[in-house]
Protein backbone atom coordinates (compact mmCIF):
# COMPACT_ATOMS: atom_id res chain seq x y z
CA UNK A 1 0.00 0.00 0.00
CA UNK A 2 2.86 2.38 0.82
CA UNK A 3 4.48 1.74 -2.57
CA UNK A 4 1.14 2.12 -4.32
CA UNK A 5 0.54 5.43 -2.54
CA UNK A 6 4.00 6.66 -3.65
CA UNK A 7 3.62 5.76 -7.32
CA UNK A 8 -0.10 6.39 -7.72
CA UNK A 9 -0.94 9.17 -10.11
CA UNK A 10 -4.53 9.52 -8.85
CA UNK A 11 -3.50 10.58 -5.37
CA UNK A 12 -6.04 13.18 -4.29
CA UNK A 13 -5.35 15.92 -1.81
CA UNK A 14 -7.46 15.99 1.33
CA UNK A 15 -8.07 14.17 4.57
CA UNK A 16 -8.18 10.35 4.39
CA UNK A 17 -11.13 10.49 6.82
CA UNK A 18 -13.34 11.30 3.81
CA UNK A 19 -13.52 7.58 3.11
CA UNK A 20 -15.65 7.29 6.24
CA UNK A 21 -17.77 10.24 5.15
CA UNK A 22 -19.78 8.15 2.67
CA UNK A 23 -21.26 5.99 5.41
CA UNK A 24 -21.33 8.41 8.29
CA UNK A 25 -22.21 12.00 8.92
CA UNK A 26 -19.11 14.07 8.13
CA UNK A 27 -19.19 15.99 11.43
CA UNK A 28 -18.98 12.75 13.38
CA UNK A 29 -15.94 11.35 11.62
CA UNK A 30 -13.22 12.58 14.00
CA UNK A 31 -15.23 11.23 16.92
CA UNK A 32 -15.66 7.90 15.15
CA UNK A 33 -11.97 7.70 14.37
CA UNK A 34 -11.21 8.50 18.01
CA UNK A 35 -13.47 5.65 19.16
CA UNK A 36 -11.93 3.26 16.63
CA UNK A 37 -8.47 4.36 17.74
CA UNK A 38 -9.28 3.72 21.41
CA UNK A 39 -10.27 0.13 20.60
CA UNK A 40 -6.60 -0.75 20.31
CA UNK A 41 -5.55 -0.71 23.96
CA UNK A 42 -2.23 1.00 24.14
CA UNK A 43 -0.18 0.63 27.35
CA UNK A 44 -0.73 4.27 28.28
CA UNK A 45 -4.50 3.91 27.95
CA UNK A 46 -4.45 0.73 30.01
CA UNK A 47 -2.47 2.52 32.70
CA UNK A 48 -4.92 5.41 32.91
CA UNK A 49 -7.88 3.01 32.94
CA UNK A 50 -6.36 1.15 35.89
CA UNK A 51 -5.47 4.40 37.61
CA UNK A 52 -8.92 6.01 37.18
CA UNK A 53 -10.78 2.88 38.29
CA UNK A 54 -8.65 2.76 41.41
CA UNK A 55 -9.50 6.38 42.34
CA UNK A 56 -11.67 6.99 45.42
CA UNK A 57 -14.43 9.11 43.83
CA UNK A 58 -15.99 9.53 40.36
CA UNK A 59 -14.77 13.12 40.25
CA UNK A 60 -11.18 11.97 40.81
CA UNK A 61 -11.58 9.34 38.07
CA UNK A 62 -12.90 11.97 35.67
CA UNK A 63 -10.08 14.32 36.58
CA UNK A 64 -7.51 11.58 35.92
CA UNK A 65 -9.05 10.94 32.48
CA UNK A 66 -9.24 14.66 31.78
CA UNK A 67 -5.54 15.01 32.54
CA UNK A 68 -4.78 12.08 30.25
CA UNK A 69 -6.78 13.57 27.36
CA UNK A 70 -5.21 16.99 27.86
CA UNK A 71 -1.79 15.35 27.75
CA UNK A 72 -2.48 13.35 24.59
CA UNK A 73 -4.08 16.37 22.90
CA UNK A 74 -0.70 18.14 23.07
CA UNK A 75 0.41 16.04 20.11
CA UNK A 76 -2.33 17.60 17.97
CA UNK A 77 -1.24 21.18 18.57
CA UNK A 78 1.35 21.20 15.73
CA UNK A 79 -1.13 19.65 13.28
CA UNK A 80 -2.64 22.95 12.03
CA UNK A 81 0.94 23.94 11.09
CA UNK A 82 1.15 20.89 8.83
CA UNK A 83 -1.39 22.62 6.58
CA UNK A 84 1.06 25.49 6.20
CA UNK A 85 3.87 23.07 5.27
CA UNK A 86 1.62 21.33 2.72
CA UNK A 87 1.54 24.49 0.65
CA UNK A 88 5.19 23.87 -0.14
CA UNK A 89 5.15 21.21 -2.83
CA UNK A 90 8.63 20.02 -1.89
CA UNK A 91 7.49 18.66 1.50
CA UNK A 92 4.81 16.61 -0.19
CA UNK A 93 7.40 15.29 -2.68
CA UNK A 94 9.77 14.26 0.13
CA UNK A 95 6.94 12.65 2.10
CA UNK A 96 5.71 10.65 -0.89
CA UNK A 97 9.26 9.49 -1.72
CA UNK A 98 9.90 8.47 1.91
CA UNK A 99 6.61 6.54 1.90
CA UNK A 100 7.66 4.64 -1.21
CA UNK A 101 11.12 3.88 0.21
CA UNK A 102 9.66 2.66 3.50
CA UNK A 103 7.29 0.44 1.51
CA UNK A 104 10.17 -1.05 -0.47
CA UNK A 105 12.21 -1.75 2.68
CA UNK A 106 9.23 -3.32 4.47
CA UNK A 107 8.45 -5.41 1.41
CA UNK A 108 12.05 -6.69 1.10
CA UNK A 109 12.22 -7.41 4.84
CA UNK A 110 8.89 -9.23 4.65
CA UNK A 111 9.85 -11.30 1.61
CA UNK A 112 13.28 -12.25 3.04
CA UNK A 113 11.75 -13.20 6.41
CA UNK A 114 9.04 -15.28 4.71
CA UNK A 115 11.50 -16.96 2.31
CA UNK A 116 13.93 -17.61 5.16
CA UNK A 117 11.11 -19.07 7.23
CA UNK A 118 9.98 -21.35 4.39
CA UNK A 119 13.51 -22.55 3.57
CA UNK A 120 14.92 -22.91 7.07
CA UNK A 121 11.63 -23.66 8.83
CA UNK B 1 40.83 43.39 -1.57
CA UNK B 2 37.55 44.92 -2.66
CA UNK B 3 37.58 44.44 -6.39
CA UNK B 4 35.19 44.04 -9.26
CA UNK B 5 35.70 41.32 -11.83
CA UNK B 6 35.63 42.41 -15.43
CA UNK B 7 35.73 39.23 -17.42
CA UNK B 8 39.18 38.58 -16.05
CA UNK B 9 40.78 35.19 -15.61
CA UNK B 10 41.66 33.65 -12.26
CA UNK B 11 45.14 32.76 -13.59
CA UNK B 12 48.20 33.93 -11.72
CA UNK B 13 51.81 34.32 -12.74
CA UNK B 14 54.32 31.52 -11.93
CA UNK B 15 55.93 33.48 -9.09
CA UNK B 16 52.63 34.61 -7.59
CA UNK B 17 51.28 31.05 -7.74
CA UNK B 18 54.41 29.81 -5.93
CA UNK B 19 53.90 32.47 -3.28
CA UNK B 20 50.28 31.41 -2.78
CA UNK B 21 51.37 27.77 -2.52
CA UNK B 22 53.98 28.46 0.17
CA UNK B 23 51.56 28.46 3.18
CA UNK B 24 50.01 25.21 1.90
CA UNK B 25 53.51 23.78 1.44
CA UNK B 26 54.45 24.51 5.05
CA UNK B 27 51.14 23.50 6.60
CA UNK B 28 50.82 20.20 4.74
CA UNK B 29 54.41 19.35 5.69
CA UNK B 30 53.78 20.05 9.38
CA UNK B 31 50.43 18.25 9.44
CA UNK B 32 51.56 15.25 7.37
CA UNK B 33 54.62 14.68 9.52
CA UNK B 34 52.82 15.48 12.76
CA UNK B 35 55.34 18.24 13.38
CA UNK B 36 58.07 15.65 14.06
CA UNK B 37 59.56 14.53 10.74
CA UNK B 38 61.02 11.03 10.99
CA UNK B 39 62.94 9.87 7.93
CA UNK B 40 64.26 6.61 9.38
CA UNK B 41 61.91 4.48 7.27
CA UNK B 42 63.24 4.89 3.69
CA UNK B 43 60.13 3.63 1.88
CA UNK B 44 57.87 5.60 4.16
CA UNK B 45 59.88 8.76 3.47
CA UNK B 46 59.67 8.25 -0.30
CA UNK B 47 55.87 7.73 -0.06
CA UNK B 48 55.52 10.82 2.13
CA UNK B 49 57.55 12.97 -0.28
CA UNK B 50 55.67 11.77 -3.38
CA UNK B 51 52.30 12.47 -1.70
CA UNK B 52 53.46 15.80 -0.31
CA UNK B 53 54.79 17.01 -3.66
CA UNK B 54 51.77 15.69 -5.57
CA UNK B 55 49.35 17.55 -3.32
CA UNK B 56 51.26 20.82 -3.50
CA UNK B 57 51.67 20.62 -7.27
CA UNK B 58 47.90 20.28 -7.60
CA UNK B 59 47.36 23.29 -5.37
CA UNK B 60 49.96 25.29 -7.26
CA UNK B 61 48.25 24.43 -10.55
CA UNK B 62 44.90 25.63 -9.20
CA UNK B 63 46.42 29.08 -8.81
CA UNK B 64 48.57 28.97 -11.93
CA UNK B 65 45.86 27.79 -14.33
CA UNK B 66 42.94 29.48 -12.59
CA UNK B 67 40.98 26.23 -12.90
CA UNK B 68 39.52 24.33 -9.97
CA UNK B 69 37.32 21.37 -10.82
CA UNK B 70 39.59 19.08 -12.82
CA UNK B 71 42.49 19.48 -10.40
CA UNK B 72 40.19 18.99 -7.40
CA UNK B 73 38.75 15.88 -9.07
CA UNK B 74 42.21 14.34 -9.43
CA UNK B 75 42.78 14.42 -5.67
CA UNK B 76 39.13 13.62 -4.91
CA UNK B 77 39.16 10.47 -7.04
CA UNK B 78 42.60 9.39 -5.79
CA UNK B 79 41.30 9.92 -2.24
CA UNK B 80 38.28 7.65 -2.86
CA UNK B 81 40.35 4.92 -4.48
CA UNK B 82 43.16 4.94 -1.94
CA UNK B 83 40.82 5.06 1.03
CA UNK B 84 38.90 2.03 -0.22
CA UNK B 85 42.19 0.24 -0.82
CA UNK B 86 43.47 1.13 2.66
CA UNK B 87 40.22 0.14 4.35
CA UNK B 88 39.99 -3.19 2.53
CA UNK B 89 43.68 -3.87 3.26
CA UNK B 90 43.07 -3.09 6.92
CA UNK B 91 40.04 -5.38 7.05
CA UNK B 92 41.92 -8.18 5.35
CA UNK B 93 44.89 -7.74 7.71
CA UNK B 94 42.63 -7.89 10.78
CA UNK B 95 39.90 -10.31 9.67
CA UNK B 96 41.45 -12.01 6.61
CA UNK B 97 38.28 -11.11 4.69
CA UNK B 98 36.28 -8.13 3.40
CA UNK B 99 33.18 -9.38 5.18
CA UNK B 100 32.19 -8.81 8.77
CA UNK B 101 30.40 -11.28 11.00
CA UNK B 102 27.88 -10.96 13.83
CA UNK B 103 30.87 -11.46 16.17
CA UNK B 104 32.52 -8.28 14.83
CA UNK B 105 29.27 -6.39 15.45
CA UNK B 106 28.98 -7.71 19.02
CA UNK B 107 32.61 -6.78 19.73
CA UNK B 108 32.07 -3.27 18.30
CA UNK B 109 34.82 -3.74 15.71
CA UNK B 110 33.11 -1.85 12.88
CA UNK B 111 34.98 1.13 11.42
CA UNK B 112 32.79 4.22 11.38
CA UNK B 113 32.07 6.38 8.35
CA UNK B 114 30.34 9.75 8.15
CA UNK B 115 27.31 8.35 6.28
CA UNK B 116 26.11 6.82 9.57
CA UNK B 117 25.79 10.20 11.28
CA UNK B 118 22.14 10.92 10.23
CA UNK B 119 21.07 7.69 11.91
CA UNK B 120 22.73 8.54 15.21
CA UNK B 121 21.21 11.96 15.76
CA UNK B 122 17.72 11.02 17.06
CA UNK B 123 18.98 8.35 19.38
CA UNK B 124 21.90 10.36 20.67
CA UNK B 125 19.59 13.32 21.36
CA UNK B 126 16.95 11.36 23.28
CA UNK B 127 18.87 8.56 24.96
CA UNK B 128 22.50 9.78 24.95
CA UNK B 129 23.50 6.48 23.36
CA UNK B 130 25.11 5.59 20.03
CA UNK B 131 23.45 2.90 17.94
CA UNK B 132 26.57 1.85 16.05
CA UNK B 133 28.81 -1.12 16.83
CA UNK B 134 32.05 0.86 16.59
CA UNK B 135 34.63 2.37 18.89
CA UNK B 136 33.76 5.81 20.27
CA UNK B 137 37.30 7.02 20.89
CA UNK B 138 39.99 4.56 19.89
CA UNK B 139 40.81 2.21 17.04
CA UNK B 140 40.65 2.60 13.29
CA UNK B 141 38.07 5.23 12.18
CA UNK B 142 36.50 6.00 15.56
CA UNK B 143 33.05 7.56 15.89
CA UNK B 144 34.15 10.72 17.73
CA UNK B 145 36.96 11.50 15.26
CA UNK B 146 34.67 11.18 12.24
CA UNK B 147 31.82 13.19 13.79
CA UNK B 148 34.16 16.03 14.79
CA UNK B 149 35.81 16.07 11.33
CA UNK B 150 32.48 16.06 9.53
CA UNK B 151 30.93 18.68 11.80
CA UNK B 152 33.87 21.06 11.46
CA UNK B 153 34.07 20.64 7.71
CA UNK B 154 30.32 20.98 7.20
CA UNK B 155 30.05 24.18 9.21
CA UNK B 156 32.92 25.73 7.26
CA UNK B 157 32.43 24.27 3.78
CA UNK B 158 28.68 23.58 3.86
CA UNK B 159 27.82 21.02 1.19
CA UNK B 160 31.32 21.65 -0.08
CA UNK B 161 32.11 18.66 2.15
CA UNK B 162 30.56 16.47 -0.56
CA UNK B 163 33.15 17.62 -3.12
CA UNK B 164 36.14 18.31 -0.90
CA UNK B 165 35.89 15.93 2.05
CA UNK B 166 33.74 12.89 1.36
CA UNK B 167 35.86 9.83 0.66
CA UNK B 168 33.06 8.17 -1.30
CA UNK B 169 32.14 11.07 -3.58
CA UNK B 170 35.19 10.45 -5.74
CA UNK B 171 33.68 7.20 -7.00
CA UNK B 172 30.66 8.63 -8.79
CA UNK B 173 32.54 11.85 -9.56
CA UNK B 174 35.11 9.68 -11.36
CA UNK B 175 32.56 7.61 -13.26
CA UNK B 176 30.62 10.75 -14.25
CA UNK B 177 33.70 11.87 -16.20
CA UNK B 178 33.98 8.74 -18.34
CA UNK B 179 31.97 10.00 -21.31
CA UNK B 180 32.32 13.35 -23.03
CA UNK B 181 28.55 13.69 -23.57
CA UNK B 182 25.65 12.35 -21.53
CA UNK B 183 23.36 9.67 -22.96
CA UNK B 184 20.50 10.49 -20.60
CA UNK B 185 19.84 14.20 -20.58
CA UNK B 186 16.41 14.67 -19.07
CA UNK B 187 16.03 13.86 -15.39
CA UNK B 188 13.06 15.11 -13.37
CA UNK B 189 13.93 18.00 -11.09
CA UNK B 190 12.03 16.51 -8.14
CA UNK B 191 14.46 13.57 -7.89
CA UNK B 192 17.00 15.83 -6.21
CA UNK B 193 14.76 15.79 -3.11
CA UNK B 194 15.17 12.02 -2.82
CA UNK B 195 18.10 12.24 -0.30
CA UNK B 196 15.73 14.05 2.08
CA UNK B 197 13.25 11.19 1.77
CA UNK B 198 16.06 8.70 2.40
CA UNK B 199 17.21 10.79 5.38
CA UNK B 200 13.68 10.90 6.83
CA UNK B 201 13.22 7.19 6.36
CA UNK B 202 16.58 6.04 7.72
CA UNK B 203 16.50 8.43 10.69
CA UNK B 204 13.08 7.13 11.77
CA UNK B 205 13.66 3.45 11.00
CA UNK B 206 17.06 3.54 12.76
CA UNK B 207 15.49 5.09 15.85
CA UNK B 208 12.83 2.39 15.83
CA UNK B 209 15.02 -0.60 14.98
CA UNK B 210 18.03 0.57 17.06
CA UNK B 211 20.33 -0.29 14.15
CA UNK B 212 21.76 1.96 11.43
CA UNK B 213 19.35 0.83 8.71
CA UNK B 214 21.15 2.68 5.92
CA UNK B 215 24.39 0.76 6.58
CA UNK B 216 22.46 -2.41 7.13
CA UNK B 217 20.31 -2.34 4.00
CA UNK B 218 21.11 0.42 1.55
CA UNK B 219 24.69 1.79 1.52
CA UNK B 220 26.14 1.11 -1.95
CA UNK B 221 29.72 1.71 -0.77
CA UNK B 222 29.79 -1.61 1.03
CA UNK B 223 30.94 -2.83 -2.37
CA UNK B 224 34.23 -0.98 -1.90
CA UNK B 225 34.68 -1.20 1.86
CA UNK B 226 33.23 -4.11 3.87
CA UNK B 227 29.95 -6.01 3.89
CA UNK B 228 27.99 -8.51 5.93
CA UNK B 229 28.95 -12.14 5.56
CA UNK B 230 26.33 -13.92 3.43
CA UNK B 231 24.92 -16.58 5.70
CA UNK B 232 21.23 -16.64 4.81
CA UNK B 233 18.40 -15.17 2.75
CA UNK B 234 18.44 -11.79 4.48
CA UNK B 235 22.19 -11.21 4.15
CA UNK B 236 21.97 -12.37 0.50
CA UNK B 237 19.18 -9.83 -0.11
CA UNK B 238 21.30 -7.12 1.50
CA UNK B 239 24.25 -8.04 -0.73
CA UNK B 240 21.97 -7.92 -3.78
CA UNK B 241 20.74 -4.46 -2.81
CA UNK B 242 24.15 -2.87 -2.23
CA UNK B 243 25.67 -4.40 -5.36
CA UNK B 244 22.70 -3.20 -7.46
CA UNK B 245 22.84 0.28 -5.95
CA UNK B 246 26.60 0.53 -6.45
CA UNK B 247 26.34 -0.67 -10.03
CA UNK B 248 23.35 1.54 -10.80
CA UNK B 249 23.95 4.78 -8.91
CA UNK B 250 27.74 4.87 -8.64
CA UNK B 251 28.82 3.33 -11.97
CA UNK B 252 26.18 3.12 -14.70
CA UNK B 253 24.03 6.21 -14.13
CA UNK B 254 26.98 8.59 -13.60
CA UNK B 255 28.48 7.34 -16.89
CA UNK B 256 25.17 7.78 -18.73
CA UNK B 257 24.18 11.12 -17.23
CA UNK B 258 27.55 12.74 -16.43
CA UNK B 259 26.02 13.52 -12.99
CA UNK B 260 26.91 12.34 -9.51
CA UNK B 261 23.74 10.31 -9.16
CA UNK B 262 24.51 8.59 -5.85
CA UNK B 263 25.25 11.93 -4.21
CA UNK B 264 22.23 13.56 -5.84
CA UNK B 265 19.58 10.87 -5.39
CA UNK B 266 20.52 8.70 -2.43
CA UNK B 267 23.03 9.99 0.12
CA UNK B 268 21.23 10.97 3.37
CA UNK B 269 24.28 12.84 4.64
CA UNK B 270 24.19 14.90 1.46
CA UNK B 271 20.72 16.06 2.55
CA UNK B 272 22.07 17.29 5.90
CA UNK B 273 25.05 18.88 4.19
CA UNK B 274 22.63 20.67 1.86
CA UNK B 275 21.14 22.35 4.94
CA UNK B 276 24.64 23.16 6.24
CA UNK B 277 25.11 25.29 3.13
CA UNK B 278 22.90 27.80 4.95
CA UNK B 279 25.51 28.34 7.68
CA UNK B 280 28.68 28.06 5.61
CA UNK B 281 30.51 31.35 5.03
CA UNK B 282 31.46 30.23 1.51
CA UNK B 283 29.07 30.32 -1.44
CA UNK B 284 29.08 30.31 -5.22
CA UNK B 285 27.73 33.47 -6.78
CA UNK B 286 26.45 34.46 -10.21
CA UNK B 287 27.08 37.94 -11.53
CA UNK B 288 23.99 38.76 -13.59
CA UNK B 289 25.76 41.67 -15.28
CA UNK B 290 28.28 39.32 -16.88
CA UNK B 291 25.98 36.32 -17.44
CA UNK B 292 24.80 35.82 -21.03
CA UNK B 293 22.31 33.04 -20.14
CA UNK B 294 24.15 30.39 -22.16
CA UNK B 295 23.18 27.90 -19.40
CA UNK B 296 26.40 25.95 -19.74
CA UNK B 297 26.59 25.93 -15.94
CA UNK B 298 23.19 24.19 -15.70
CA UNK B 299 24.38 21.60 -18.19
CA UNK B 300 27.64 20.80 -16.40
CA UNK B 301 26.50 20.94 -12.76
CA UNK B 302 26.94 17.37 -11.49
CA UNK B 303 24.47 17.64 -8.59
CA UNK B 304 21.46 19.47 -10.13
CA UNK B 305 22.23 22.59 -8.08
CA UNK B 306 21.50 24.96 -10.95
CA UNK B 307 18.32 25.42 -12.95
CA UNK B 308 17.41 27.92 -15.64
CA UNK B 309 15.39 29.89 -13.05
CA UNK B 310 18.32 29.94 -10.61
CA UNK B 311 20.57 31.43 -13.28
CA UNK B 312 17.95 34.02 -14.23
CA UNK B 313 17.63 35.03 -10.57
CA UNK B 314 21.40 34.97 -10.09
CA UNK B 315 21.15 32.38 -7.29
CA UNK B 316 22.90 29.08 -6.79
CA UNK B 317 20.67 26.63 -4.93
CA UNK B 318 21.47 25.01 -1.57
CA UNK B 319 22.36 21.78 -3.38
CA UNK B 320 25.68 23.27 -4.54
CA UNK B 321 28.78 21.24 -3.56
CA UNK B 322 31.22 24.02 -4.54
CA UNK B 323 33.10 21.69 -6.87
CA UNK B 324 33.93 24.57 -9.21
CA UNK B 325 32.72 22.87 -12.40
CA UNK B 326 30.29 25.67 -13.31
CA UNK B 327 32.93 28.28 -12.49
CA UNK B 328 35.43 26.66 -14.88
CA UNK B 329 32.80 26.14 -17.58
CA UNK B 330 31.43 29.70 -17.61
CA UNK B 331 32.69 31.45 -20.78
CA UNK B 332 32.08 34.89 -19.27
CA UNK B 333 33.56 34.21 -15.80
CA UNK B 334 30.21 35.26 -14.39
CA UNK B 335 30.26 32.55 -11.70
CA UNK B 336 32.75 32.67 -8.87
CA UNK B 337 33.37 31.60 -5.29
CA UNK B 338 32.03 34.15 -2.87
CA UNK B 339 31.59 34.92 0.79
CA UNK B 340 28.14 35.01 2.37
CA UNK B 341 26.84 38.54 2.68
CA UNK B 342 29.23 39.97 0.11
CA UNK B 343 27.50 40.87 -3.18
CA UNK B 344 28.37 39.02 -6.40
CA UNK B 345 31.38 40.43 -8.30
CA UNK B 346 32.94 41.74 -5.06
CA UNK B 347 36.13 40.29 -3.52
CA UNK B 348 36.23 37.61 -6.23
CA UNK B 349 39.92 36.69 -6.09
CA UNK B 350 40.08 36.99 -2.31
CA UNK B 351 37.06 34.67 -1.89
CA UNK B 352 38.55 32.07 -4.23
CA UNK B 353 41.95 32.18 -2.54
CA UNK B 354 40.45 31.76 0.93
CA UNK B 355 38.01 29.04 -0.12
CA UNK B 356 40.65 27.07 -2.01
CA UNK B 357 43.08 27.30 0.88
CA UNK B 358 40.58 26.03 3.47
CA UNK B 359 38.94 23.34 1.35
CA UNK B 360 42.13 22.04 -0.26
CA UNK B 361 43.95 21.92 3.08
CA UNK B 362 41.10 19.88 4.55
CA UNK B 363 41.05 17.42 1.67
CA UNK B 364 44.85 17.18 1.54
CA UNK B 365 45.19 16.35 5.23
CA UNK B 366 42.18 14.03 5.23
CA UNK B 367 43.42 12.20 2.13
CA UNK B 368 47.14 12.12 2.77
CA UNK B 369 47.10 9.19 5.21
CA UNK B 370 45.49 6.74 2.79
CA UNK B 371 47.47 8.05 -0.20
CA UNK B 372 50.78 7.57 1.67
CA UNK B 373 49.74 4.00 2.59
CA UNK B 374 48.99 3.13 -1.04
CA UNK B 375 52.12 4.84 -2.41
CA UNK B 376 54.19 3.03 0.21
CA UNK B 377 52.70 -0.29 -0.92
CA UNK B 378 53.78 0.51 -4.49
CA UNK B 379 57.23 1.62 -3.34
CA UNK B 380 57.58 -1.66 -1.43
CA UNK B 381 56.63 -3.53 -4.61
CA UNK B 382 59.12 -1.82 -6.88
CA UNK B 383 62.09 -0.98 -4.63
Amino acid sequence: MLIWYAISRSRKPGCPARIVETVNNRKQVPVLLGIVNSLGFCPALLLILTKSSAEGTIVQSYLAFLGFFAGTALYFIPLPLAGKIRKKKVFETIGVMATGLAGIIFMIKGITSLTGGIIYG
Amino acid sequence: MDETINNQSMRKSFGKSLLYTLPMFLLTFVLMTGGRPDFSDRHGTIALLITFLGLNILYFLMHYTGKTDKLRAVLFIVFALTLSFTLIKNMVDIRQTMTYSQGDILECNMPFCHLVIPMLILHAAFTQSIIYPGSILGGFASISAMVVLWLGASVILGRGFCSWGCFYGGWDDGFSRFRKRPVIRKIGDSWKWMPFAVLLMVALTSALALTPTYCDWICPFKAVTEFEEVTGIESAAKAGIFISLFGGLVVVLPILTRKRTQCSFLCPLGAINTLSNKVSPFTVKIDRQLCNDCLKCVQVCPVFALTKDDVKKGNVSIFCTKCGKCIDACPKQAIHYGIAGVPASRMVKFSRNIFLFVSFLFMAIFASGSIITVVKSFVNLFI
